[in-house]
């Protein structure tokens, strides 16, 4: 039987953080991680605050804390969940015996460039799925949100 | 676009929004076929006729400065001399303009591709292909004795006075401003498709001053599109770039060193503002300002605004800004298109393994170790309109 890569403690994704970011600040307890960063995406690109959460068994939860994240006239911001944290990845790109720092901190980068790049042209070049799959006999778009966010968001990574 | 230098970003989005106003590979092919086969044809008819001859380009497509015009509807314009060997004590003015003109009808006649027809100008003649985006304005010219083997005499507006002109040797002088970088474009071109350098033709590379003076003219464009009469021409706007253009530089820094410098090469000579040019100094390319003083004015207002319109570029923060800041010097169509590519780009190159990021910034840039790994942007469905 192939063996199942191993998760990744709290501990080691704080330290894998550090060493790549080591002004950044990281808040480490028994159940959760909060790391807060700065992330430039690119030179010409606002350098943006960000904090990451992190809950054994759950998908890390990334927030743009500064500046504010701003919307077009009349268009809210895509691949951001309705609780205002960014969405990066399907349930099954991302698990717990992946660092952090190799896949949610350039993920985010990559968010904040196509945000940048969408505010300014009002396409969202990155890719990705937008408006969210639906699966078949899908509750009408007001209660969209929730199941989505229950889907990707609240369900644990493998 | 896999950068992590900001002035070479910053290069990468304003050549990608100023390669919007390049004429297209596909017209200029055409284009140029159209006029080489006018041009033989004429060689061929003139030999029959009073003197010999030659037609060759002039301005921007001789130059390299082609710029797409603003309303998408209006054609490219292809100026072409048509210099007829006879004396200037010979002819008029008239019956020079009227000998061409003979040519080009006798030419039309012969129902060539692309149904040409023949039109009157002021001082030249017009050759249409209808259906096609391009037109080719031809001037009639006589050889210069006092300046052979390239200057020529040309009528005025009014068809009054002789005027002298240089097309062939002012495109010399354009390219010596910049002929390092175009050898060196034309080698790189050359070495990226595996040709011979002679095989990669100098129309397909663009260098930093042909781009500057693109992105200028298109400024221009929009800052007088309600006015298009007060317009500097754009050999104004092209000699005095390739004057202040040192040499080298990124882009950016060409654009913004040049509009700054620009006013510093007009002489004032006896009272009158002096552009000369360079391969006639007795030659006043602002001489038409003497007359319309507003439009000097408006010359020196507008390159106040491109200063301050390149510099902003620079200044700003966010790609989103930078974007907006190209769209107010060059369009939103062009500054889309550039952020269309950067973003585009960047997608690419992370699914191709080959993003990554740098330690301590996050910033995007060639995966160095280890690349991005693949995923899919997600989310909520978007929330209703005034939720």
């Amino acid at each position: 039987m192939p063996r199942v890569p191993a998760a990744r403690s709290l501990a080691q994704q704080a330290f894998a953080l550090h060493a790549s970011f080591p002004h950044a600040l990281a808040d480490l307890s028994p159940k959760r991680l909060i790391w807060r960063g700065t992330i430039t995406p690119t030179p010409l690109s606002r350098c943006y605050s960000t904090r990451i959460t992190h809950r054994m068994g759950r998908f890390p939860d990334v927030r743009v804390l500064g500046p504010a994240l701003e919307g077009r006239p009349g268009e809210s911001i895509p691949h951001l969940f309705s609780n205002g944290t960014l969405c990066l990845h399907l349930e099954d790109e991302w698990s717990s015996d992946m660092l952090l720092v190799h896949t949610t901190v350039p993920w985010t980068s990559e968010w904040l460039l196509n945000y940048e790049i969408w505010l300014g042209t009002g396409t969202w070049y990155g890719g990705g799925e937008w408006p969210p799959r639906r699966q078949a006999n899908s509750p009408p778009p007001a209660n969209m949100a929730r199941s989505e966010r229950r889907r990707t968001n609240r369900r644990r990574p493998r | 676009m896999l950068t992590t230098d900001r002035n070479q970003q910053l290069d990468d989005l304003l050549g990608t929004s100023i390669a919007e106003f390049d004429i297209p590979d596909a017209v200029y092919a055409h284009a140029t076929a159209r006029y080489d086969h006018l041009a033989r044809w004429l060689a061929g008819y003139w030999p029959d006729s009073r003197a010999g001859g030659e037609i060759y380009t002039q301005g921007s497509i001789r130059l390299g400065t082609m710029t797409r015009p603003l309303n998408p509807r209006d054609e490219y314009d292809l100026d072409l001399v048509c210099r007829r060997d006879l004396l200037e004590t010979s002819t008029t003015k008239e019956g020079l303009k009227a000998d061409v003109g003979l040519g080009l009808a006798e030419y039309v006649a012969t129902g060539p591709d692309g149904t040409p027809k023949r039109h009157e100008g002021n001082r030249c003649w017009t050759v249409e292909y209808p259906g096609e985006p391009f037109h080719m304005d031809v001037l009639p010219a006589l050889p210069d004795a006092e300046a052979m083997p390239n200057g020529i005499l040309l009528t005025d507006r009014d068809l009054r006075e002789w005027q002298r002109s240089n097309p062939v040797d002012y495109a010399t002088w354009f390219r010596g401003r910049m002929v390092a970088e175009l050898i060196m474009l034309r080698e790189a071109s050359a070495a990226a498709k595996g040709m011979d350098v002679e095989d990669v033709p100098e129309w397909q590379v663009k260098t930093t001053l042909q781009r500057a003076v693109q992105a200028l003219k298109r400024h221009r464009d929009l800052y007088f599109a309600d006015a298009p009469k007060d317009r500097p021409a754009s050999i104004v706007v092209t000699t005095l770039a390739a004057m202040a253009y040192r040499g080298d530089g990124s882009l950016f820094e060409v654009l913004v060193d040049v509009v700054d410098d620009m006013p510093s090469f007009i002489e004032q000579r006896d009272g009158i503002l002096w552009i000369p040019n360079p391969v006639q100094p007795k030659e006043n390319f602002a001489d038409r300002w003497r007359n319309h003083p507003d439009r000097a004015r408006r010359f020196f207002d507008w390159i106040e605004r491109a200063q301050h319109d390149f510099a902003g570029i620079g200044e700003e923060r966010g790609l989103d800004r930078i974007v907006t800041k190209l769209g107010e010097s060059f369009g939103e169509d062009p500054a889309r298109r550039a952020g269309e590519r950067f973003g585009t780009g960047i997608k690419n190159a992370r699914d191709r393994g080959l993003l990554g990021i740098s330690a301590g910034s996050g910033m995007l840039g060639a995966a160095q170790s280890r690349p991005v790994p693949r995923h899919t942007f997600h989310g909520d469905a978007p929330r209703p309109r005034g939720s």
